[in-house]
């Protein structure tokens, strides 16, 4: 399963992506995934605190489910290093 | 004194009350009892400051409290009545003529904001060019807003403009964070350095007046028009700094900070050209007519791509006015920007365009050219 990272917004207004395969990772973290996707859809609900312009937004994708991610929830620690790696990766 | 109009002479040997000048003393008891009715306090204060000129500036400026001081400066900087510098030659309390108070940070690569103070305005130059760049951008925006429209900073009460460089590693954005503008250095490829261009810094900060004026919501069409009024001021503010009137400006936005000769980042004068076939970014998407508006759920609806139709509208209306900009149909859009009465936190291009007309009918009379071409531009972007 390939879990996607968007990176929207900013100055130029140009969105930038990256991905990865699941399939290398743990299985205990696709499990994390496919139970917890639609849980966490309900804690992410925005992205830009609400005075910020021009700001980076960032989205993940997971079979066929989009979320914002929002720093303030605390994630599961493979998957916030998976973020992490994947903003490294971010291409047009 | 330059622009400072004379009295008539008066051509009797006796004093007389109305041909000739009334004491400061009683000038200063007029102005005091006027406080309350704005329109004679402002004929008052005009009159004390043709008084003040002739009987020595600085003796009858002096008796002036904080606040009159601030009333005459900001009534005869609006009227044209009387220069800048000859205001700051009238008096030694530096309060009185408004300055820019600068602060700029380095956030040294990382994340925590501020970061570390490089420059302020004790006056050093810094050494570091996305330091001293930003500094003289920030500097040369409040200008603009202070000399065209008497608007003191942001929030237009002096407010401190606080910037930070060197955000992140190879960070390839700017942004106002409602408090701060922050700047990245770019990843040096396809972006340099987000200080380079003296219109982002204009964007930004006019971000801010945006949050302290019609506060637009940054979605769908407000979103657009946030966008797009921070773009339309940034591009003024560039063409005020480099004296371009509206036929010399290129009207590109970003153009030294997308690496290439041949690329900027957004366009006013033809949105979707400002970068072709970009070997990463491939062709500017923003469409020049609403028959091109696209909703962007990435983009809050498409705010960055939906702002080209109303900056094509100013461009538009600017070039048929000609000369500078700012001098006429930039005055109709800051009206229209700071009328919250108009212009509303959920405004669409619509409402904005019969803010426009109305602020143009104000200013200039319903049948003049320069109502009808905002209009004119407005239907032609399919408004």
């Amino acid at each position: 399963m390939i879990l996607k990272l968007i990176q929207s917004g900013g100055f130029a207004g140009r969105s930038r992506f990256a991905e990865e395969d699941l399939s290398c990772h743990s299985l205990k973290l696709q499990e994390y995934l496919d139970s917890h996707f639609s849980a966490l859809q309900g804690k992410m609900m925005s992205h830009l605190p609400p005075l910020q312009r021009d700001a980076f937004q960032y989205f993940v994708e997971y079979k066929g489910t989009r979320l914002p991610v929002d720093e303030k929830i605390k994630l599961e620690p493979e998957f916030a290093e998976i973020l992490e790696m994947l903003k490294s990766k971010l291409h047009y | 004194m330059e622009n400072i109009v004379s009295p008539a002479t008066c051509n009797l040997h006796h004093r007389h009350s109305i041909q000739c000048f009334i004491p400061p003393y009683m000038r200063l008891k007029l102005i005091s009892s006027a406080e309350s009715r704005p329109k004679l306090l402002k004929s008052h204060l005009g009159d004390l400051s043709l008084d003040e000129e002739i009987r020595g500036r600085r003796q009858a400026y002096a008796k002036l409290k904080p606040n009159e001081k601030n009333t005459l400066t900001t009534v005869q900087l609006k009227a044209g009545g009387v220069k800048k510098s000859v205001l700051e030659k009238i008096s030694d309390d530096a309060a009185v003529i408004p300055k820019p108070s600068r602060l700029v940070y380095s956030a040294e690569n990382r994340k925590a904001l501020p970061g570390k103070l490089i420059r302020d305005e004790s006056g050093k130059v810094s050494g570091d060019q996305d330091v001293d760049n930003v500094y003289e951008s920030a500097g040369a925006t409040w200008d603009f807003y202070y000399s065209l429209f008497g608007r003191n900073s942001i929030d237009n009460a002096g407010m401190k403009l606080i910037q930070t460089v060197h955000y992140l590693k190879k960070y390839d954005n700017a942004f106002w964070d409602g408090k701060q503008m922050i700047y990245g250095d770019g990843d040096g490829a396809i972006f340099a350095s987000f200080t380079s261009d003296i219109d982002i810094t204009g964007h930004e900060l006019t971000h801010g007046v945006i949050q302290y004026e019609c506060n637009l919501e940054y979605k769908d069409q407000s979103g657009a028009l946030n966008e797009s009024l921070a773009d339309v001021f940034g591009i003024m503010i560039k063409q005020k700094m480099l004296n371009q009137d509206v036929r010399t400006s290129d009207w590109l936005v970003g153009e030294h900070t997308l690496v290439g000769d041949e690329y900027a980042i957004r366009s006013l004068k033809a949105p979707g050209t400002a970068y072709v076939n970009h070997p990463d970014l491939g062709t500017d998407p923003q469409p020049a007519n609403m028959s091109g508006y696209t909703d962007d759920p990435d983009d809050n609806g498409g705010v960055h791509l939906n702002s080209g139709i109303p900056n094509h509208a100013f461009y538009l209306a600017a070039f048929d006015v000609g000369g500078f900009s700012w001098e006429k149909v930039g005055q109709v859009w800051y009206r229209a920007m700071c009328n919250k009465n108009l212009v509303s936190t959920n405004a669409t291009f619509a409402d904005f365009k019969q803010a426009t007309i109305t602020e143009a009918t104000s200013l200039f009379g319903a049948t003049d050219q320069v109502t009808a071409s905002v209009r004119n531009a407005w239907n032609s972007v399919g408004v």
